[in-house]
């Protein structure tokens, strides 16, 4: 369809009082000098003709391209439409269609329901396969590699094979237990030959879902423990993250000897290996699993669409640099896994890595595993409400106080949990006057932090070079996320910062728009600014959310 | 009521009360930044960016929508609906291509995130159930491609069409 003036598409008739005639540009791309001498209207006013249009669509037919808005808001309105609106769109002209295919917008699904033409080369951003039997298969893996590629239920070995010469170079692979465990996906058992191979070889992610269902039976699991042991006993030179889940599973001693050496071969590569053990718990169960480093305990959604008490405890073992280095370590290893204390045990005293210097707590195990925070630099601490059933001693901020090598610390209080009861604080108070004096870079997040003992504490952290104070409540924490809008540093608290003598950049969260019940006198943005460029900082600003502005600071420095 | 006066590119000013100028976030900053108080009156704000047939349609739109809750945060997951557009928006949107972008481009130079949200959904719609050849017509596009990418996408087009 050749690009033609509005008058000549249009069966309508134009009223002449509204009309504008513009002299333009000749006709883009047109090769046709009768078409580049045309004008074209800029604005029309289109009533009716006779054949009866729908004058719901009146309004819509103009000469204007679509292009004239930013590339940004294109992008808003591509993202407001469904899939196939999308598809229309991207066969309206090549402009479009690469709009359409940066987005990468296409989850595909094959399944024996929505079956496959042998024609996807679209864009796609996932891609599930569960059910593939179609002659013209070849043709989906000719098509440019998914970001994700799911392999979730039953598929022939044909496929498989397919599938790993025509998207060898796919990134991220999930190989779902279904899939695994019901048919035998290989038709060669590597394990007999010694030589291996690469495959997959710009794979970055690999995750393996392993399920045991109630009815699974004996030849489910054989099948399961083949296909697992071909997986791993390639070679994947570029693998960064593995994630091994067991759901409803207890480990094995198959799946570990499978998988220790497979995790000690790719030691190079390595840089998250993330195993989890996911159960349906009851409720006193839980408080079982409060007591261990490194286990998460986090909400999990209940069919009623709120969340009342922990479903999922989740085993991570974080990330951990160039985790395995001999194979000696695979039986504590697995010892290591298959007790979740000594894993908490191994991992803080930084057994898995010399190097490790990063340990990341949750509240409930700061106390039981704190005697390890004398060897490490830097502490993250993670902080979940959890309802007031459940009872938990909260983490003793104190035991920071012996911990000389401190430099890092960061402190973060999870913000959103929709809880129906009324959550507990499962961290003392954050007293600033107790905190380590050799700490260069502080985060507080989340938290109540009196403007006082933080003036008070600044001065006697020379060393400090970046403070972040995030979220800080106004009022003492009440642990609701919607006074978030009321939050922010007071005056003084700020001031304090400012005047650090080697605080070289810091973030502080403020809000304009405190209510009159605020009891401190309440910081406009005028005021910051005028207390930024007295003590020559730079300061940029930005909208966190309705309510409360972040101001990013960074010390001016003259360059002679 | 406090106001706040609201100056177009061409000039026109628009005395504006300051609660409804603060639905523009955009507005809302250059308030803050300067200083400005709820019972500073008479303060103009320049807006270079926006004419004054579209900025009297924004704030009319405002005007409407004042005692709105604040506008749902981003979430890509969220399912895709173009069909919630309040009949009121809907005939407010009733205007050619070319004022309905120009409030498009208002709105996001003023931040106003839920002007922001309806005149997209707005032009999505006239872009949905429409076949490429009435998407070229809509927005008078020249169709670039060969015969043969044609066939391609036609096919692959197939593949969404039997779902």
């Amino acid at each position: 369809m050749e690009n033609q003036p509005a008058k000549m598409e249009v069966d309508y008739s134009l009223s002449v009082e509204n009309q504008t005639m513009v002299p333009t540009h000749p006709m883009e791309g047109s090769s046709n000098p009768a078409m580049s001498s045309m004008y074209i209207i800029k604005s029309v006013t289109v009533t009716p003709g006779e054949n009866g249009q729908d004058p719901e669509d009146l309004g819509k037919v103009c000469t204007l391209d679509f292009s004239i808005l930013p590339r940004e808001l294109q992008d808003i309105v591509v993202k407001e439409l469904d899939i196939e609106t999308a598809l229309k769109l991207r066969a309206s002209c090549r402009k479009w269609k690469h709009m359409v295919d940066d987005f990468g917008l296409f989850d595909v699904v094959l399944n024996e329901r929505q079956g496959f033409n042998g024609l996807i080369s679209l864009p796609m951003r996932k891609c599930e396969i569960n059910w593939l039997k179609s002659a013209k298969m070849r043709t989906l893996f000719l098509s440019r590699p998914p970001q994700e590629v799911i392999i979730r239920k039953e598929v022939s070995r044909w496929i498989i094979r397919e599938m790993l010469r025509g998207w060898k170079f796919m990134r991220n692979l999930r190989w779902g237990w279904r899939a695994l465990a019901s048919t035998y996906l290989f038709h060669y058992c590597p394990s007999a030959s010694p030589k291996r191979r690469v495959l997959l070889s710009e794979l970055h992610t690999l995750k393996i879902e392993m399920t045991q269902a109630p009815d699974s039976h004996q030849d489910g699991y054989l099948t399961l423990k083949k296909n697992l042991e071909f997986i791993f006993s390639w070679e994947y030179p570029s693998l960064e993250k593995l994630n091994v889940t067991f759901v409803f599973t207890p480990l094995k001693e198959a799946f570990l000897d499978m998988m220790f050496p497979f995790i000690a071969r790719h030691a190079s590569t390595l840089r998250t290996l993330e195993i989890s053990l996911k159960y349906s718990l009851s409720h006193h169960q839980c408080l079982n699993f409060q007591q261990a480093i490194l286990f998460e305990s986090v909400p999990w959604p209940t069919h009623r669409g709120h969340f009342n008490c922990v479903k999922d405890v989740r085993v991570t073992t974080w990330i951990l640099h160039c985790p395995f280095r001999s194979v000696e370590r695979l039986d504590f290893w697995r010892e290591a896994i298959t007790n979740r204390n000594v894993l908490g045990h191994m991992i803080a005293s930084r057994f898995l890595s010399p190097n490790l210097s990063r340990l990341s707590y949750f509240s409930s195990s700061f106390n039981l595993y704190s005697i390890y925070l004398q060897r490490v630099d830097i502490v993250n601490m993670s902080i979940y409400s959890f309802g007031e059933e459940i009872k938990s001693e909260p983490a003793n901020l104190a035991l920071l106080e012996g911990c000389v090598n401190l430099k890092y610390l960061s402190i973060r209080r999870a913000p959103i949990l929709l809880l129906e009861a009324q959550p507990v604080l499962l961290v003392e108070a954050i007293n600033m006057n107790r905190l380590p004096k050799s700490i260069t870079h502080l985060r507080l997040d989340g938290f109540h932090v009196c403007s006082n003992d933080l003036k008070r504490a600044l001065e006697t952290m020379p060393q400090l070079e970046s403070f972040e104070l995030l979220r800080s409540a106004a009022n003492p924490p009440d642990f609701n996320r919607h006074n978030y809008s009321q939050v922010g540093v007071n005056q003084e608290a700020f001031f304090a910062v400012l005047a650090h003598p080697n605080i070289l950049a810091a973030v502080c969260h403020f809000s304009p728009g405190v209510p009159p019940t605020y009891p401190e006198p309440r910081l406009h943005s005028s005021q910051v600014l005028r207390m930024v460029r007295e003590y020559r900082w730079e300061a940029q600003f930005s909208n966190c959310w309705p309510g409360c502005r972040q101001v990013d600071l960074c010390r001016f420095r003259n360059v002679l | 009521m406090p106001v706040v006066r609201l100056q177009s590119v061409d000039g026109e000013v628009f005395p504006v009360d300051v609660e409804i100028a603060r639905m523009s976030f955009a507005i809302r900053n250059m308030l803050d930044d300067l200083g400005v108080q709820d019972n500073d009156a008479e303060e103009v704000i320049p807006l270079p960016n926006v004419t004054g047939p579209i900025l009297r349609k924004v704030i009319e739109w405002c005007t409407h929508h004042k005692d709105d809750p604040p506008p749902p945060e981003e979430d890509d997951t969220r399912e895709k609906r173009t069909d919630d557009i309040p009949a009121w928006d809907q005939e407010f949107l009733r205007v050619d291509q070319a004022v309905l972008f120009d409030i498009i481009l208002a709105a996001n130079y003023l931040d106003i995130k839920g002007l922001l949200d309806v005149t997209c959904k707005t032009v999505a719609n006239m872009i949905k159930g429409k076949t490429p050849e009435e998407i070229r017509k809509l927005f008078n596009i020249k169709n670039d491609f060969t015969p043969a990418e044609e066939e391609q996408i036609r096919k692959e087009n197939e593949w969404c069409e039997e779902k």
